[in-house]
């Protein structure tokens, strides 16, 4: 329905229809009169207007939907023709007619409105949106098309799809292009290469586009993925990782939730319980293992849980199967963690070595652990009887530095040193000193300890205490070394008896029986007696030389050593055979140091020297003037006396084995009764030295006498 | 009787002795005493080799212990002459000596007729002189 109307040039009412009852609620004469812009919404009088005024230039202006002020007072919209009639007699105005568009003017807001939200939708959208026709070229694409691709409006449209997908991902998306024209919407992961020519993943989703029934083509929603998925694979790599780390645990290791159940089980547990992981999971751990609902265990369980404070600790169990298990129990963000270690056979080994060492610490013998340098670790308190130190003050040195002493056999010593390098099992006897300098003699019995890989760890030494056994060694030797002299004595003892002893004693017998026999006033008879006297009497000195020598030998080894001033004693036997040394025109040299004192028993040494020089001054040569010389000097043990003449000599292959023995002669010329060198030989034996000669017949003679260790005070 | 016997000894009174009993017992017509055994020694070798005059003894009474050069060495030296001494002159051993090495030794010595203990006695002369006559007389 139109309504007719007509304003004059003034613009006011000069004929209203009858319509504008139905339209606007007036009654025509309401309007008449009155100003037509009046009603007219203030925003668009404007527009009105400017149209309104064409009118003298065009004889029809239509003028476009307007709102128009009711008598209700509601907006309607209208729609206008204005028509120039002025110059019409008849009408005299501007005719218009307008007709009520109010329903059409909503119904083209409402379409306006959807489609800012479709534009909005597609132009705003956060991620690149685009729309691909039927030959899968684009057609439309939003801003953001170009951040994730690269190609701008113009170069992506009209650009097929194809040309934006990785050569790897084209299947994919031709599979998705062909699916969402059968109608069907989803969603796809590609890849696609940017202008730049990087790779990047997009999910896209893609839907039909119909109008009026018909499949226009397709619009896609892209979004880059590739920092998304980047991110979760690492989180999925982490995730595995730590899996990997706590399945690496090679111990026994599970978490529990808040409820008290298995949210992740270690291998080593499931093994340790001898069930599949699967059954675990999610199972209770009380229900799972009532047993444990008594024990330490559960209790340090709901301390951990309330107090969120990591607990270690170890339990001993006897049932299902007798352990002992260290846990360590750490609160988690929704429960607790169990980590436990089984300690049952480290355990036993701790008790066995506590066993061990306390028998290693009651034994008598010493026991000395090493490190591989040979420095003590630890030494038991057999070790520390045996040596009177105490444990701290060894700890860190090496026994041999420690306890060896002046007295060690450094052969032996060196010996040891070896043996520890090669790092094999050895024993030894050695003699060491104890803290108060005391000797004691240790047989040590050492063995090296190694690890698993063949390195040496430790070095584990026995040391028995063998003092007693030595000192009956020693006892020993010296009882054999007594024998054997004493055996020698006895045969020479023999032979005296024999011989010295016996001749006198044959003769004194057969003169005997021959005086019987011999008429007493005869030569014979006093001749015979007289040789009877005179067998007693060698007799007699038989037994006195044989006592002489039998006493030096007893007294010699009991006798206590004094200190001798040797150059002393030598000048009192030189004194003694003055008349005789100048009667020989003898020259004596003598080299003694005149300081020198020897710890020795000063009769021996007059007695050595005095048989000496009368035999050097006996056996002189008649050629030449008689040359002595007696010097003293230190050897490597303690003392050697030479005393060297220019005498007769003897031939060495001759004499060699009979000179020092007793009633031996070597001078048919000379009167001697043979006990000379063999009292000097004796002497110097009780002293404990050694006698040597070196003769050549008629160049001369050496006695040289050893005088040992002893003679150094 | 023997013709000639040698006491070899360093013993002044043995020698005595032994002569005074070899006279009385009127063993030998000549008895002839050495002090120095090399002295007799000498005698002998050169008695056996035939360079001296001087014919060996029938008996020789040799002591064992005597300086320088003892019985068992004098023995020693005579022992190249064996062969020319045995079948003329038998040595015993006269020693004071009780030693029984020694009369094992001279019992394993083949130039050594017997082993005879000082003071030597009258019986034992004359059991020598009665051993003797089988062979040499």
């Amino acid at each position: 329905m139109d309504l007719i109307s007509v304003v004059d040039k003034a613009g006011k009412y000069t004929f209203v229809g009858e319509s504008a009852k139905v339209i606007l609620g007036y009654a025509p004469q309401e309007l008449i009169g009155t100003e037509a812009y009046r009603f007219i919404h203030p925003d668009e009088q404007m527009r009105v207007d400017l149209l309104m005024r064409n009118l003298p230039v065009q004889r029809k202006v239509r003028i476009p939907a307007f709102r128009f002020l009711s008598k209700t007072g509601q907006w309607r919209w209208l729609e206008c023709t204005a028509t120039n009639m002025l110059h019409d007699r008849h009408v005299r105005g501007i005719l218009i007619n307008s007709r009520d568009v109010t329903e059409e003017a909503k119904l083209g807001y409402d379409k306006d409105y959807h489609q800012a939200y479709y534009k909005s939708l597609f132009f705003e959208h956060p991620d690149a949106v685009f729309t691909v026709n039927l030959k899968g070229t684009f057609q439309q694409v939003n801003q953001h098309m170009h951040s994730l691709t690269g190609y701008n409006d113009n170069q992506l449209h009209g650009m097929p799809y194809a040309k934006l997908v990785a050569p790897h991902s084209l299947a994919a998306a031709n599979t998705a292009f062909t699916k969402v024209l059968n109608g069907l919407a989803h969603s796809v992961e590609i890849c696609i290469v940017t202008a730049d020519g990087v790779e990047k993943e997009v999910s896209v989703t893609v839907m039909p586009v119909y109008f009026r029934g018909e499949l226009q083509g397709v619009q896609g929603i892209a979004k880059d993925v590739t920092e998304v998925n980047r991110t979760q694979k690492l989180i999925q790599e982490q995730a595995q990782q730590l899996n990997n780390i706590l399945e690496s645990i090679s111990e026994p290791f599970y978490a529990l939730d808040d409820e008290w159940r298995f949210t992740f089980v270690s291998a080593a547990f499931a093994s340790f319980k001898g069930m599949d992981r699967s059954e675990l999971v999610g199972k209770c751990i009380w229900e799972e293992c009532p047993y444990l609902l008594n024990s330490r265990f559960y209790q340090q369980c709901l301390d951990v849980a309330q107090h969120k404070t990591t607990l270690h600790f170890e339990e001993t169990f006897t049932s299902p199967k007798p352990c002992i298990l260290h846990f360590t129990i750490y609160p988690t963000p929704d429960g607790i963690a169990v980590h436990f270690v089984d300690v049952t056979l480290q355990k036993r080994t701790e008790q066995e070595i506590k066993k061990l060492s306390f028998v290693a610490s009651k034994t008598i013998n010493g026991v000395v652990i090493m490190d591989p340098d040979r420095n003590i670790e630890w030494v038991n308190d057999g070790f520390c009887r045996l040596t009177g130190y105490n444990r701290q003050e060894v700890i860190g040195r090496k026994p041999s530095e420690m306890l060896q002493g002046p007295e060690t056999d450094k052969k032996v010593a060196a010996q040891i040193l070896e043996k520890y390098r090669s790092q094999k099992p050895f024993s030894e006897e050695i003699l060491n000193y104890k803290k108060s300098g005391e000797k004691v003699w240790f047989y040590i019995d050492v063995t090296p300890i190694f690890d698993q890989f063949d390195n040496l760890v430790n070095y584990i030494a026995l040391e028995t205490d063998i003092t007693e056994k030595k000192e009956a060694e020693k006892k020993l030797l010296k009882l054999a070394d007594d024998l054997y002299k004493q055996n020698r004595d006895l045969q020479q003892f023999t032979y005296i008896i024999s011989h010295n002893l016996r001749a006198p004693v044959a003769n004194a017998l057969g003169l005997a029986q021959l005086v019987k026999r011999l008429p007493k006033e005869t030569e014979t008879y006093d001749v015979a007696l007289q040789k009877l006297y005179f067998s007693v009497q060698s007799l007699d000195s038989v037994i006195k030389d044989m006592n002489n020598v039998l006493s030096i030998r007893d007294s010699g080894r009991t006798s206590p050593r004094e200190a001798v001033n040797l150059k002393q004693v030598c000048n009192e036997v030189l004194e003694h055979f003055e008349k005789q040394l100048s009667y020989a025109g003898a020259k004596v040299h003598v080299s003694i140091d005149p300081a020198l004192k020897l710890a020795s028993i000063r009769a021996y040494l007059y007695s050595i020297l005095h048989n000496l020089l009368s035999n050097a001054l006996k056996y002189k040569a008649e050629a030449r003037p008689l040359e002595i010389r007696i010097t003293a000097e230190r050897d490597k043990r303690g003392y050697a006396l030479t005393v060297a003449d220019n005498g007769t000599g003897l031939d060495m292959h001759v004499v060699h084995s009979q000179l020092f023995q007793l009633y031996k002669r070597f001078h048919p010329e000379l009167p001697g009764k043979g006990i000379g060198l063999f009292l000097v030989k004796t002497q110097v034996e009780a002293l404990g030295g050694k006698i040597t000669v070196d003769s050549e017949p008629d160049k001369g003679t050496t006695f040289k006498i050893l005088l040992g260790a002893k003679h150094v005070q | 009787m023997f013709n000639k016997v040698y006491i070899v000894d360093d013993d002044e009174v043995s020698i005595f002795l032994t002569e005074a009993l070899l006279e009385a017992d009127n063993f030998a017509s000549e008895c002839r005493a050495f002090l120095d055994a090399q002295q007799a020694l000498q005698m002998l070798l050169q008695s056996a080799t035939g360079t001296a005059p001087d014919t060996l003894p029938d008996v020789i009474f040799l002591d064992l212990n005597m300086p320088f050069i003892s019985g068992w060495d004098f023995l020693d030296a005579l022992a190249p002459y064996e062969q020319a001494l045995k079948n003329q002159c038998r040595i015993y051993i006269l020693t004071s000596s009780v030693d029984e090495q020694e009369r094992l030794r001279a019992n394993e010595t083949s130039l050594v007729s017997g082993f005879l203990q000082k003071p030597l006695e009258d019986q034992c002369l004359t059991l020598l002189k009665e051993s003797c006559s089988g062979t040499l007389y």
